[in-house]
């Protein structure tokens, strides 16, 4: 297997391990936010599709369908055992690993061993820190340490949850890192950000399409260089997973097929013109057991309008009967470069996405092909491509990355469970009382005290309630009725809970007697 | 009154504070999820383009033209964005403000395919009764 189907064994692993127990969820969310905000669940949707797509039947554990097939211990095993053993392609991917590798190692709990349905996903340190050992294996080893040791250190940086609690402590941990010599400063400079997404409700294929949009500015790279993206034979610098992309109307004595070129010449009747290409994808070039999706696509290249410059190289879904396998129905999008002047080239790629399988989709399923791709990193994915692409790994001159537009806010208002779980999460809405402060009975201290205490209640029953939910929601059967039972239990709760808050609120007031 | 009534006050407001906070956030989380399992995505419903800058059209109202993907479909049929969906912001630039951007409402894009779509802005003295010849600038703008 190759490094990136282990790596979404690593992500899919995670992402069962939220489904099998929903407590964890933000400890996960805290590195990867996408499950602060629905993802969980994506893997099965993902799997499901696979499974459409591999056998032609729907599937979907629960559906009457081909079963999902579920990630074990030892696929994780396995997957590991060979990340230990893989040098990594590219600082992307290096990035990609440590995250996964970092919140793997923050799964096991404090103390005791792990609640049910999450051992099968809680691997031992030793473990975990040999998938380490080709990311920090030195030409020189600082300090006589061996691989083995500096991977544990750098284990030890990654379970950090005290000094580095969440993504936004991302970049600070890695340049912990890069200063004890564990990792490099092409992995220390990775961006840890997100890409922009939305479901598009109707396309002109009919059915839901999910769109990718990233935003980035580069120095020190020349324009021309750059120009290299918007010619897609140059694609194939990125393989996997880019597996080729042909011209599927070049006969093998580079014969054109008559209609093919008439079809290609209609699709681009001015501008440059590179299509149509077939282009294959998979995570596994060359291996003929591996999944892949073959799709014909027409590409136009044209200059930017007067005024700017730069060029912008736009494709979408060309002919099927030309070798498509069928299960893309819409692939569209662009890829813009243009010069903003003092050296800086601006990079815009867009990418709007429909599988067969998902044609028909509510956006709820579609989404779990975004949620997939933004745990994967799709933004620093796009820079990988740039990077090999325009051959900047090769440039004499110093490169400099930015995106222009912010990341996302780790927690997006810390509406989740560890923030509202006093004594549990860092920096929650309501603190426990320090040493000291409990105060005598009747005090702010000891009401807060009874505050917490009702409040932790609160939320166990809240998660007892959900967490038959939680198992639909991961399995992409939840439903605006689910949503609604679910008010109408928690409504219930609400008016036993109240009660005792009220209760203990009363206590603050002046001359009141305590219960 | 005493310093530690004056304490027991302030601490009492920041648990019934807390608790208030802690409610609504833990009522919150259910539609959170929800929200997210809509498939609602990280995008604004509006997309912007770049900065243009259009010194010519101070003190005129901006009226964007037809805006066409570079790309045609199979077939050569090339799509344009529903005008209903486009607008510039501001609509009407001065003599000290003269840039805008394009703005699409993507609640308006039906089916119109993702991609680049390049086109003019015209500056109308009344958009009601254009003028020939007007000032004219081309632009773009790029739709995920």
């Amino acid at each position: 297997m190759s490094e990136l189907a282990d790596l979404i064994t690593l992500f899919g692993a995670i992402d069962q391990a939220v489904g099998s127990q929903p407590s964890i969820q933000p400890t996960v969310a805290a590195l990867l936010p996408a499950y602060d905000k629905g993802a969980a669940g994506w893997y099965n949707g993902i799997e499901a599709w696979l499974q459409v797509a591999q056998h032609g039947a729907r599937g979907g554990s629960g559906q009457g369908g081909l079963p999902v097939r579920t990630i074990q211990a030892s696929d994780l095993a396995g997957a590991l055992g060979r990340l230990a053993n893989t040098d990594p392609f590219s600082p992307y991917l290096t990035t990609r690993r440590l995250l996964a590798l970092a919140v793997l190692s923050r799964l096991a709990p404090a103390s005791g061993p792990p609640p049910p349905g999450l051992s099968a996903f809680v691997v031992d340190d030793a473990t975990l820190a040999g998938a380490l050992v080709p990311v920090t294996s030195p030409v020189n080893a600082i300090g006589g340490l061996t691989p083995q040791q500096r991977a544990g250190k750098l284990l030890d940086v990654l379970k950090n949850d005290k000094l580095y609690p969440d993504v936004t402590a991302w970049q600070r941990m890695m340049g912990v890192a890069q200063q004890e010599d564990l990792v490099t400063r092409a992995v220390a400079n990775q961006p840890m950000i997100v890409c922009d997404w939305t479901v598009v409700p109707s396309t002109e294929a009919g059915g839901p399409a999910v769109a990718f949009e990233t935003r980035m500015r580069v120095s020190g790279v020349p324009l021309a260089q750059i120009e290299l993206i918007v010619d897609p034979k140059n694609w194939l610098q990125v393989l996997p997973p880019w597996c080729s992309m042909d011209d599927p109307t070049a006969g093998p004595a580079g014969n054109v097929s008559g209609s093919a070129t008439a079809a290609a010449a209609a699709a681009t009747s001015a501008g440059a013109n590179y299509g149509p290409r077939l282009e294959v994808i998979s995570w596994e070039c060359g291996d003929p057991a591996a999944f892949e999706l073959k799709t014909v696509l027409n590409f136009r290249q044209d200059p930017l309008p007067p005024g700017e410059n730069g060029k912008v190289l736009q494709y979408r879904l060309g002919d099927p009967e030309l070798g498509g396998d069928g299960f893309v129905t819409v692939d569209e999008g662009s890829l813009l470069v243009r010069d903003l002047g003092n050296g800086v080239t601006e990079v815009i790629t867009t990418k709007r996405v429909q599988f067969s399988a998902f044609a028909g989709a509510p956006r709820p399923e579609a989404a779990w092909i975004a949620w997939f791709v933004w745990n994967m990193g799709y933004a620093s994915a796009a820079e990988l491509f740039i990077d090999k692409v325009a051959d900047m790994d090769n440039l004499p001159l110093a490169v400099h990355v930015t995106w222009p537009q912010p990341a996302q806010p780790a927690t997006g208002g810390g509406t989740n469970v560890q923030n509202v779980t006093p004594g549990v999460g860092s920096g929650g809405a309501a603190s426990a009382p320090a040493p000291g402060q409990s105060g005598a009975p009747g005090q702010p201290g000891s009401l807060a005290d009874q505050a917490v205490a009702a409040m932790e209640a609160a939320i166990q029953v809240y998660l007892q309630d959900v967490s038959s939910s939680w198992a639909k929601i991961t399995s992409g059967q939840y439903g605006p009725a689910d949503y609604v039972s679910d008010l109408g239990t928690l409504s219930n709760r609400l008016a036993t809970n109240s009660a005792t808050f009220f209760q203990i609120g009363g206590q603050l007031v002046p001359g009141s007697s305590g219960p | 009154m005493p310093s530690g009534q004056t304490n027991n006050t302030q601490d009492s407001s920041q648990v019934v504070a807390d608790l208030v906070n802690i409610w609504v956030q833990l009522w919150s989380l259910p539609f959170k999820c929800f929200s997210g399992l809509l498939g609602s995505g990280t995008m604004p419903s509006q997309y912007q383009s770049m900065t243009f800058d259009f010194p010519a059209a101070a003190g005129l109202t901006l009226v964007p033209g037809p805006l066409q993907l570079g790309i045609a479909q199979l077939g050569g049929v090339a799509e344009h964005l529903p005008s209903a969906a486009v607008s510039c912001n501001p609509s009407t630039l001065d003599a000290t403000h003269t840039t805008f951007r394009l703005v699409v409402d993507s609640t308006q894009l039906q089916g119109s395919p993702g991609g680049t779509y390049v086109g003019q802005v015209t500056a109308q003295l009344d958009p009601n009764n254009p003028q020939p010849n007007p000032p004219s600038l081309p632009v773009w703008i790029v739709i995920p």
